[in-house]
């Protein structure tokens, strides 16, 4: 489900190509109705023969005037020949029918991120689709960058093709752009065997989510006042549609830090010895304002009691490891908290889930390492009904390894047990 | 797309009763938590690929197909509940007139019509299959339809309903568009008549047009559902 789109009766979220939305039970994709043709009788039929002869005269000095060209700026053209009408047009999602010349889309800055631009083809009368008829009177089908080939960091595009993954298009090309890539006009050119030519458009005006980074080396982070200091002064001073990242010194915190109001990243570091951004008080966040918050390669170290990390906030997890507590992470409240790639040991609990939000998030537990710890995840309340996976996670001599106290679903195919 | 529809109909809708069970798949009537609507909600192992064309369009003679959802050939259709009666319900209390009829056949002609433009065959066209919503004929359960292959061999598995299946469909020939017109022809004879029409054939100008629809040679039968109409009007 990497592409989404809103209902546009209810709002609810659904996969690009749904066609139905089961919130509210109603079609959310265009349909067609279809009549069959009415045949007409003989006599009329005569008659038409006859106009048909003189129109036969006309078509063939019309034909004289081939090879034509179809550009009209946009992301669709009907095209017309001896075969019947067909619909031409461009999309980046699904929808065959919804031509897409103009689209704005915001990235956060740094990031990359892809789209594709896919070809429709119906017919025009029935909306049936003609990739194929019409595939076979085209020559060439080739893609070019009118705008956004020379920003800093150019547009990139894949060769036109069609490909199993996107059966409805007659083709697709993927775009790849960043932060730097700036607006954007793509020209699909369709070369027919008859010499006709075809032009469509598409056009993107990239914006950029502001975002803020701080460093050790511009502002003091080096113990747990200063930090808290920090995350004190960021929630007065920037408002919570901007993402802020806080890049954490390889140090070890002492003391517990209170993360309230607006979402922030931490992203911890290693040092060259092999140090890495410790906490070894508990790490209580609150935030319910802005984005996910996301941790990155930190280490929570605990002395047997307390919690490592007390979440009433959204946090995505990843690269962290928690040792040594009675709980590592607890997610209360109507949070949702999401761990990959981190490690629990020798916690009494290592994932504590005790929530009632109706923020689902992130359902994969992937690559996470429970070892001897009392009980590795203890699932008391976990909002929704849809099952929590455990890919490649690990769990090895822990006294209990999932605690289902909630009877929620869970699957452990691809866990595995030592 | 599977997983997700999956898990939405667990989440929003629940099951009113089993339709129909068979060992390729399952046929329910489910109803929607939030708005109380009903569907049909199809499971089945196989080609889904008519049900994927016909969700960009509607035709009043034929179910609206929701929603489509296929993985590693198991298919889940979310599918109109049409409300009325059956043909074959109908039937039980009375025949219907050569008017009656010619309307009926007619409109499941569109109905068949859009489903051959698609290259599908429905393969069991019978009374039981078709209900009569307002002045409407619904075409429903294409349970057998299947993507017809001009260079395909003889149909492998045996499908359609006994009397209304057309010769071929027991392994003379692959069943194509033609195979249609011959069930059209003998549910016309049933209307009518309420037999086969090798028991006894209706008389006069609709009775020619049945005769026609059931050529045991499918070449000699109406050549598509166009035709059919045109001999009907």
């Amino acid at each position: 489900m990497s592409q989404q789109k809103p209902c546009p009766h209810c709002g609810a979220q659904l996969p690009d190509t749904a066609s139905f939305c089961p919130h509210c039970a109603r079609s959310v994709n265009q349909r067609k109705e279809i009549h069959p043709p009415r045949r007409l009788p003989r006599r009329v039929i005569r008659g038409a023969l006859l106009a048909l002869a003189l129109a036969a005269l006309a078509l063939t000095a019309w034909h004289y005037t081939r090879p034509r060209v179809y550009d009209n700026g946009t992301a669709e053209v009907i095209y017309t020949d001896g075969g019947g009408s067909y619909q031409l047009l461009l999309n980046h999602f699904g929808d065959r029918f919804q031509p897409m010349t103009d689209y704005a889309e915001e990235v956060e800055e740094g990031t990359t991120s892809n789209k594709p631009s896919r070809l429709f083809i119906n017919h025009m009368d029935t909306g049936v689709n003609a990739k194929e008829v019409f595939l076979r009177k085209v020559e060439t089908i080739t893609v070019e960058l009118l705008q956004g080939g020379d920003s800093p960091e150019p547009w990139q595009y894949t060769e036109p093709q069609a490909t199993d993954y996107d059966p409805e298009a007659a083709s697709r090309s993927i775009l790849t752009y960043t932060d730097r890539s700036g607006d954007m006009e793509l020209r699909w050119t369709i070369a027919m065997k008859n010499g006709d030519t075809i032009r469509l458009y598409q056009r993107m005006a990239l914006g950029v989510v502001p975002t803020r980074h701080f460093y050790p080396e511009d502002v003091p982070m080096d113990t747990v006042d200063d930090l808290q200091a920090l995350v004190d002064e960021v929630n007065e001073t920037i408002t919570s549609d901007v993402i802020v990242y806080i890049h954490l010194p390889a140090v070890t915190y002492e003391g517990s830090l209170l993360l309230e109001q607006r979402s922030m990243n931490l992203i911890g570091s290693e040092g060259p010895d092999g140090t890495r951004t410790t906490f070894t008080g508990t790490l209580q966040a609150t935030a319910q304002k802005g984005y996910i918050c996301q941790f990155q390669n930190l280490r929570f170290a605990g002395d047997g009691e307390g919690v490592g990390v007390s979440a009433s906030a959204r946090i995505n997890f990843s690269d962290c490891q928690f040792a040594g507590w009675r709980t590592g992470v607890l997610c209360y409240g109507n949070s949702w908290v999401n761990i990959k790639n981190s490690v629990f040991e020798d916690n009494t609990v290592g994932f504590h889930f005790n929530s009632t939000s109706n923020n689902r998030n992130d359902h994969m537990y992937n690559g996470n390492l429970f070892r001897r710890n009392g009980t590795a995840v203890l699932l008391e309340r976990v909002p929704g009904d849809q099952a929590l996976y455990f890919e490649g996670t690990r769990f090895s001599r822990n006294g209990a390894d999932i605690d289902n106290r909630c009877g929620h679903e869970v699957s452990i195919a691809d866990a595995i047990f030592e | 797309m599977y997983s997700w529809l999956s898990e939405q109909l667990r989440s929003e809708f629940e099951e009113v009763r089993l339709l129909k069970e068979s060992p390729r798949g399952s046929v329910r009537l489910i109803r929607h938590d939030a708005t109380g609507k009903q569907f049909i909600l199809r499971r089945f192992q196989g080609n889904g690929e008519v049900y994927h064309r016909l969700l960009g369009c509607s035709c009043p003679h034929l179910p609206l197909i929701y929603e489509a959802a296929e993985r590693e050939g198991e298919n889940l259709v979310i599918e109109e509940f049409v409300q009325g009666d059956t043909l074959d319900f109908l039937l039980a209390d009375a025949l219907f007139t050569p008017q009656e009829t010619r309307k009926i056949v007619k409109q499941l002609c569109q109905g068949l019509w859009v489903l051959h433009s698609m290259a599908a065959v429905h393969r069991d066209i019978k009374p039981e299959n078709v209900i009569l919503r307002g002045g409407d004929a619904v075409l429903i359960d294409f349970d057998a339809a299947r993507l017809h292959k001009p260079q395909a061999e003889a149909d492998t598995q045996i499908l359609g309903t006994t009397g209304f299946a057309a010769p071929e469909q027991y392994g003379l020939g692959q069943s194509d568009t033609r195979t249609d017109i011959y069930s059209l022809g003998v549910l016309m004879n049933v209307l009518l008549t309420g037999q086969h029409p090798s028991k006894r054939l209706t008389e006069g100008r609709l009775g020619r047009v049945i005769q026609r629809c059931t050529q045991v040679n499918p070449a000699k039968r109406y050549k598509d559902v166009m035709y059919l109409m045109e001999a009907l009007s």
